[in-house]
């Protein structure tokens, strides 16, 4: 390959161009995502949703549920939003290891607080109130997951796949920050099962149409020019 | 390159002058095998040329730049991985060079606005879009069956893409 083709690349490449607009910022998409939850919230709440319980906040196991969820929710979005853009190594690492330290805070608390429970013989709750939870997640989560989505359709992320499935887990995560602080069912185990792990299971399912929708946004837009 | 994001091309073109020393040295240092060395660097400026928008002129430039020519590097260095892994599977199992080349990909995976919209297009842009798309070509071979360079061939096929991203929304 010959160093005269090269440039010859560069003059076809500058000849081609044509003007683009800048992708947005980072801090700005991640406020959006929030806005958005925070919105989906109000709206939650004002459709009759549970109220968030004020009794439960000097629970330590509650509060380091709500603090792991938060953060994971946070780290996983930063991930994602991180990942569209090159250059933006650091800020993946540190997503992702806030998204880490999160669930591990989530889960340990979760785990905890079942470990210290009395036992309660039959659950009284079953199975109800833990899918009701999680679906309450799942609907709150998704909107901010589908602005990430967008984002990291106009963006050139490495691996696509990988950011969407971030994206989903952070729109999870605030979603069940939502449902943990005004669930009306009580229980440790129920915590753990629908409100800790909700984001990683629900991810799980949800991740497959986001990318499928991520991929065709993307290959709609195909570049800028 | 905010200049360039603008639509300038000129600016562009001084840019992309300025950045080629740095890219092959940088390129030159990560990569092992130097006649792939070009190669690499063309890419990392097609990479460039797409990834341009998502640059942000507040953002230091380098570690965007650089961020780009790395992802070139590791693709270039997984993708030979991969025809080494091929290549020595098939002198394991002994099989040969076909002495014929394989047919084209059968025509009934495209729909029908994506076949009249390659019929649409200039004979050299198709020929380039079809090696590799396809025929599954590399650039290299695609390039060596048509007899041009590989850059040539990339510019075709990128052209051949933009228009027919163009015919198919339009």
């Amino acid at each position: 390959m010959s160093t005269q083709s090269t440039e010859q690349l560069l003059s076809e490449l500058a000849r081609d161009l044509t003007p683009v607009r800048p992708i947005a910022r980072l801090r700005s998409v991640l406020l959006g995502a929030a806005a958005i939850w925070l919105l989906a919230s109000l709206v939650h709440w004002a459709l009759g949703a549970p109220r968030p319980r004020t009794g439960a906040w000097g629970d330590p196991a509650f509060v380091a549920i709500l603090v792991g969820l938060a953060l994971t929710g946070a780290g996983a979005l930063l991930t994602a939003v991180a990942a569209a853009v090159p250059g933006r190594d650091a800020a993946v690492r540190k997503g992702r290891g806030a998204t880490l330290a999160g669930a591990l805070l989530a889960f340990g608390a979760g785990a905890w607080a079942v470990a210290l429970a009395e036992p309660q013989g039959t659950p009284a709750s079953g199975f109800g109130p833990g899918l009701s939870c999680a679906l309450r997640a799942s609907a709150l989560g998704v909107l901010p997951a589908l602005l990430l989505c967008a984002f990291l359709a106009r963006g050139v992320a490495q691996r696509l796949s990988l950011a969407v499935v971030f994206a989903a887990v952070g729109g999870l995560a605030l979603g069940a920050v939502t449902v943990h602080t005004s669930c009306p069912y009580g229980g440790a185990l129920h915590a753990l099962l629908a409100h800790a792990l909700t984001p990683f299971v629900a991810a799980l399912w949800l991740a497959l149409p986001l990318v499928g929708l991520t991929r065709s946004w993307a290959g709609r837009r195909s570049g800028p020019d | 390159m905010a200049a360039a994001q603008a639509g300038d091309s000129a600016c562009y073109q001084k840019l992309l002058t300025e950045l080629l020393p740095h890219v092959r040295r940088f390129v030159g240092r990560r990569l092992g095998d130097p006649s792939a060395m070009e190669d690499v660097v063309q890419n990392v400026f097609v990479s460039l040329h797409r990834a341009r928008h998502t640059y942000r002129a507040e953002r230091p430039f380098g570690p965007w730049l650089f961020s780009i020519a790395r992802n070139a590097t590791t693709d270039q260095r997984r993708a030979r991985a991969r025809r080494v892994g091929r290549e020595l599977s098939l002198e394991a199992d002994g099989v040969r060079e076909p002495s014929v080349p394989p047919p084209a990909a059968p025509d009934r995976a495209l729909s029908p606005e994506l076949v009249r919209a390659l019929e649409e297009l200039p004979d050299s842009q198709r020929e380039a879009v079809e090696l590799i798309h396809l025929e599954e070509l590399s650039v290299a071979e695609a390039a060596a069956r048509v007899g041009i360079s590989k850059s040539a061939l990339k510019v075709r096929a990128h052209r051949g893409y933009r228009a027919l991203r163009a015919r198919l929304e339009g």
